[in-house]
């Protein structure tokens, strides 16, 4: 299966996923992280905005994708200012639907039921308290039912990637102008 | 008689979804069943008709904290069956794979999911209030673990370079020894870790276990070795069906695995750790002896323990190997396919993982079975069961859910696993 979507990942320390990122943390302040599995289905939908953000974005911006484990979140955040993050979501309304939000509008779970289900929410919080989390996060979901093992994305989260890609681009010229507040 | 029947809906901090039934009469627990309610996913049927080649890509995605067992086990048994053998530095960076597999999926259980239950906490959250030095180590552990499977694997969740015959690319050493001192940090960490856990308010329960793990002359196990029991069991990996057998429960959708002549046994930590004690480099036998765990481990609520001696073990062995690495010069040994039937079977984290394949002429997958280490452990968790819940039968419900849950998270299930996906709820004024 991961012959159809990531044939070549390098060995060695360089290894990523073969999305446009970049992780020069010390020139830019501010970081777009997409969340999601490309092979599975509407999960794509973070890397494919990524993706169509690629041509648009200075070198100012960084980029980071997230395909597995939550936890480097923490990690993969430390040092900047700004996060930006795409990931797919149950649905509000339909599939296909965007939201902006902001982590308050997450879902607080009690207590997680499986490593599965520690969602960003829950890694947010944790960074909190660890001392680790970025001070201003806008977050960009699509409501999103099919993850099915080597599924493509549903065509409501097709049909919504290029409008988020803008939504984005443009929320970053503003963060350029009013780098304090998103 | 009365009955009192206790229900755990979904376990929870396992990996995957299951829940506990215990139902109570007046002599004590009269039933305990954890019950498996995924789906089975028919892994061993969607092999047959594939290549070789094709099996550690289709076995890694079995799981997602453990894929590397299941390609391990399966690269063992390919090549097993086509009658070559693995040596020297291809053999000794899967060992590496390996121990980069241990530290992250036992830094994950350690930390995040089962210390809160010791110190009283819902969650690693909030235990990360009190405790955030040892969560930061837990995921800096995590993540030291990741970057080895990624260097190795070319990612960390189910990685992609491992083939029969070895890797389709190998890293030099420059570049391997890159990972040292992150493995240095972690390896002090781990002895941190250790001694933090160790520390913990623990159960006064032990049991007569059958520990089972592998074993092999020289180190401790990964890769190979002979199946060892605590009893009388000494056996080569392809006997295994002749000693022991899986049988279908009406209450899980996981086969039960048990040993033939006496019935539930126990692998993973415990087992690896009594079994072979002496083969752990001298300084983490002196670490589990100053913890307080002796050469045996019988309580199931002080695996946690266990599991953070591996670690720092894992850290050990990672070093040595790294140090001593020079590249090979092919990634992979050639194999050639013939009709046969081959046995691998490897130390996940959670236990051994038996895998027997065979074979057509051109290498085409006849039949697969493959045994994973929880399947092999239910029995045990469920005898557990009866015997921590029977004295607690004047407790409350809460009371003893909670006790149960943290006996079975002793276990680290290993259920399954699948994509994230955020819940989202929206509050607008």
């Amino acid at each position: 299966m991961h012959l159809l979507f990531d044939p070549c990942p390098k060995v060695g320390c360089a290894a990523v996923m073969n999305l446009p990122e970049t992780s020069a943390a010390g020139n830019c302040d501010i970081l777009i992280i997409a969340i999601g599995n490309t092979e599975r289905g509407d999960d794509a939908f973070g890397p494919l905005v990524v993706k169509a953000l690629a041509s648009r974005l200075g070198e100012d911006i960084a980029v980071k994708s997230i395909g597995g484990d939550i936890f480097s979140l923490i990690d993969v955040w430390s040092g900047y200012q700004q996060v930006i993050l795409v990931d797919a979501a149950e649905p509000l309304d339909s599939s296909g639907q965007v939201q902006c939000v902001t982590i308050s509008d997450l879902v607080q779970e009690e207590s997680s039921t499986s490593i599965h289900t520690f969602g960003v929410r829950q890694i947010m919080d944790l960074a909190k308290r660890l001392g680790s989390v970025p001070e201003i996060a806008a977050i960009y979901t699509v409501g999103a039912r099919d993850f099915g093992i080597g599924q493509k994305p549903s065509a409501a989260v097709l049909a919504a990637i290029d409008d988020t890609a803008e939504r984005i681009a443009k929320q970053i010229d503003c963060l350029r102008h009013a780098p304090t507040r998103i | 008689m009365t009955t009192r029947t206790i229900q755990v809906e979904c376990l929870t901090r396992v990996e995957g979804e299951g829940a506990l039934d215990l139902e109570f009469s007046d002599s004590g627990v009269s039933s305990a069943q954890l019950r498996i309610f995924e789906p089975p996913r028919f892994f061993e049927a969607l092999l047959r008709g594939r290549s070789y080649l094709e099996i550690p890509d289709i076995v890694a995605r079995i799981c997602g904290i453990c894929p590397v067992a299941y390609q391990m086990s399966a690269v063992h048994a390919i090549e097993n069956a086509f009658k070559s053998r693995i040596e020297g530095p291809l053999r000794d960076l899967r060992r590496l794979l390996y121990c980069g597999e241990w530290i992250e999926s036992h830094a994950l259980h350690v930390v995040m999911l089962h210390a809160p239950d010791f110190l009283g906490f819902p969650d690693v959250i909030r235990m990360a209030e009190k405790h955030p030095d040892e969560v930061r180590i837990g995921l800096n552990l995590k993540k030291v673990g990741n970057h080895i499977i990624r260097m190795l694997g070319g990612r960390e969740i189910h990685p992609v370079n491992v083939c029969p015959g070895g890797f389709y690319s190998v890293p030099p050493s420059s570049e391997l020894k890159m990972l040292l001192p992150e493995i240095r940090v972690a390896h002090e960490q781990a002895i941190h870790l250790a001694q933090w856990v160790a520390a913990f308010p623990f159960p006064d329960f032990e049991r007569p276990y059958e520990f089972v793990a592998l074993q092999h002359p020289a180190e401790y196990p990964f890769n190979e070795g002979r199946l060892v029991s605590s009893m009388d069991l000494d056996i080569a990996i392809s006997a295994f069906q002749e000693h022991f057998e899986e049988r279908q429960v009406p209450h899980s959708t996981a086969l039960h695995s048990v040993l033939k002549r006496r019935g539930v046994y126990c692998v993973g930590p415990m087992a690896r750790y009594a079994l072979n004690f002496e083969h752990l480099p001298a300084e983490i036998r002196d670490l589990g002896q100053r913890v307080g765990l002796g050469s045996v481990c019988r309580n199931p609520f002080k695996s946690i323990v266990v599991r953070a001696i591996e670690i720092a073990y894992a850290c050990v062995e990672a070093q040595r190997i790294i140090e001593n690495y020079s590249a090979p010069q092919t990634a992979a040994t050639r194999l050639q396919p013939h009709s046969g039937i081959g046995y691998g079977c490897t130390e996940a984290p959670r236990g051994f993982c038996w895998h027997r394949y065979q074979f057509d002429s051109d290498g085409l997958v006849e039949n697969a079975t493959i045994v994973p280490p929880t399947s092999q452990n239910q029995g045990s968790i469920e005898n557990d069961l009866v015997a921590l819940a029977s004295p607690l039968v004047s407790e409350p419900d809460e009371t003893i859910k909670r006790q149960c849950e943290q006996l079975i998270r002793s276990y680290d299930p290993c259920i399954s696993c699948s994509t994230h996906a955020l819940k989202l709820a929206v509050r607008r004024s």
